[in-house]
């Protein structure tokens, strides 16, 4: 069994490796093979043909395009990025002052996401058809179509404006002080967090019928077992890993999601350094986040299968998990 | 020779009117696909009407003396920093929406479902080719994707719906594979090879046309996926430029007045609601009347 599994995570990992390979030259390409000019777009269009040159030069524009991409992916794994464009820092510095603050965003939002939907995909599914029931399912459907802007600045509007509970923007950290912390990352992680709440929310229920319906739990009932012993103890437990999928699928949504509510409210974020690259053309840190934001879907896109196999019993000799 | 043409041909028909009858007995009965079909019905009603109804001239008509009034007879969600009438601005939204959507859509189709169908008939190191750079597309977040693009091409409403695309083609590519390798099975499609039919042939015009219920099923749910993207784009001032109106656009200019005029930003936020809820329950909803096997969950 053990062997097994690490013959599968083996597997695994060294698709990663080369999936993260692919997925830099694709960035790489993209951003550097599309038409466009970056020194054209950071000097202007009034720029001389002579300082064009020049900056050409300096950024190393004008070697082949293969040097350059190989420069950079060995500047990838040294963990020497470069400087930045447009900050006075490296790239590496960015990247290291914003991850663990996106990092505690999503979290946060994953967090709240997941202890709201899971119980109430659990009452929804133990009163079927029920008028709780369509009322959650009602919440999920709104969950999915609010674009997270729009929730992002009613709750600035209503609990930051109007109630004055919570601050509109801003972040501090959770080790300096905790109590500003969590009132700072609320209204961000709960904008998040209403979108992935729906996905989960309507997974473990529909998970959980299914398992309610399966034999064993007939038999369950048969035998005499107590309600909330079949529930809890083995359906719930066996209508979990569909979830955990559903979990690991909405990262991606997540971390899309965190560009645009980082903006919304000013949260220094690894989103806002991306969006801010793009809008001022500073390449080196562009394609840096864009591969860090690709690989973190992965990583987590491999560990949520992972899981699924040290769970699942039946995913076995198959070696696909 | 000629008879046995019609009866044959009445041997086809006759179960495909019942099938479609079925459909319609099934759509009927469910309130997911009434409720979204009805929704995106009126979208549409207000993307081609919309423009023929309300001038543009008028839309985007500065009035400084009908700055920020609030919800009324004259106008019905009021007036934005400007003085334009909110409710024009929102019902010519859906036309820019609806654009966005199905043209991002239909690239992603053209791309996907082709690809797609190749790697389900293929099974070989074409299908492991494929699906790689599939899964590959798919590990990109899709705004990040998109973010990407605009950066190298400019942001504005063509470049935003090009790369999404983009990112929604590894979807379709699935789908449509998932469903080839299964329809491969049957007998019809041995029988074609069996009688020497062309590949080609056979995974466009045997194999692909009884595999398209899912992919009807995922085009209208990417459709809100789409909308709801693109709208992010416009918010970020990266997709559709002003003075288009756009909800996405006309939410992130409002932002600014939030306290004094909230009306700017809840009317194209309730617009784009509607517009992905609609799609959403009409996708949801098709796929219970196109496979009555599946469970509703």
């Amino acid at each position: 069994m053990l062997r097994r599994l690490s013959r599968v995570a083996a597997r695994r990992v060294v698709l990663l490796v080369l999936s993260l390979v692919a997925v830099s030259v694709i960035t790489f390409a993209s951003i550097n093979v599309l038409p466009g000019d970056v020194a054209l777009m950071i000097l202007g269009q009034q720029a001389s043909e002579e300082r064009l040159m020049l900056l050409r030069d300096q950024l190393g524009l004008n070697r082949p395009l293969w040097i350059r991409y190989l420069d950079w992916a060995g500047s990838l794994l040294s963990g020497d990025l470069g400087q930045s464009y447009y900050y006075t820092a490296s790239v590496q510095e960015l990247i290291a002052q914003r991850l663990p603050k996106t990092t505690f965003l999503a979290l946060s939002a994953m967090f709240m996401a997941v202890t709201l939907s899971i119980p109430l995909g659990i009452i929804a599914a133990l009163n079927e058809n029920q008028r709780i029931d369509l009322f959650a399912s009602l919440t999920a459907f709104a969950g999915l179509s609010l674009p997270n802007f729009f929730w992002g600045i009613m709750l600035i509007l209503v609990f930051a404006e109007y109630l004055n509970i919570f601050p509109p923007s801003g972040y501090t950290s959770p080790l300096v002080d905790p109590v500003s912390a969590v009132s700072h990352i609320v209204l961000p992680a709960a904008a998040l967090a209403f979108g992935l709440m729906a996905h989960i929310m309507r997974m473990t229920r529909s998970s959980l019928l299914e398992e309610l319906r399966a034999g064993y739990i007939q038999l369950g009932r048969m035998k005499g077992m107590s309600e909330s012993d079949i529930v809890y103890r083995h359906a719930l437990r066996n209508a979990f890993l569909p979830v955990l999928t559903v979990i690991g699928f909405q990262l991606s949504y997540l971390f899309g999601g965190v560009v645009i509510i980082e903006q919304v409210f000013s949260f220094p974020g690894l989103g806002r350094l991306l969006f801010n690259s793009v809008l001022q053309r500073d390449v080196p840190v562009l394609q840096t986040v864009v591969v860090i934001f690709a690989g973190i879907t992965m990583f987590s896109n491999l560990a949520v299968d992972l899981l699924y196999a040290v769970f699942d019993p039946r995913i076995g000799s198959g070696g696909e998990g | 020779m000629s008879s046995e043409v019609s009866t044959r041909e009445q041997y086809v028909s006759e179960p495909r009117r019942r099938q479609l009858a079925d459909l319609y007995q099934r759509y009927r009965g469910n309130t997911k696909a009434v409720l979204g079909s009805a929704i995106v019905a009126v979208l549409v009603l207000a993307a081609l009407l919309g423009p023929l109804v309300i001038s543009r001239e008028a839309a985007t008509q500065i009035t400084v003396t009908e700055r920020f009034m609030a919800p009324s007879l004259a106008h019905p969600m009021g007036t934005d920093n400007l003085g334009r009438d909110i409710f024009m601005r929102v019902v010519l939204g859906a036309r820019t929406s609806l654009y966005i959507g199905v043209l991002s859509v239909g690239i992603a189709l053209a791309i996907g479902v082709p690809l797609g169908a190749i790697a389900g008939y293929d099974t070989g190191y074409i299908d492991d080719a494929i699906m790689r750079v599939m899964d590959i597309l798919m590990s990109y977040p899709p705004l990040v994707f998109a973010l990407m693009i605009t950066a190298v091409i400019g942001g504005s409403l063509t470049n935003a719906l090009i790369a999404l695309g983009i990112v929604y083609t590894p979807s379709f590519a699935r789908v449509t594979r998932s469903e080839v390798v299964s329809v491969v099975e049957e007998d019809f499609v041995e029988a074609a090879q069996a009688i020497g039919e062309r590949n080609s042939y056979i995974v466009f015009s045997e194999v692909l046309p009884n595999a398209l219920a899912p992919v009807i099923v995922q085009a209208t749910i990417t459709m809100a996926y789409a909308i709801l993207t693109a709208a992010g784009l416009s918010f970020l001032g990266l997709g559709v430029q002003p003075p288009t109106p756009a909800w996405g656009l006309m939410i992130s200019g409002a932002r600014q007045f939030l306290v004094r005029a909230p009306w700017m930003a809840l009317f194209p936020g309730i617009a784009i609601a509607i517009t992905v809820l609609g799609f959403n329950l009409f996708g949801d909803g098709l796929r219970d009347v196109l496979d009555p096997t599946l469970k509703n969950d």
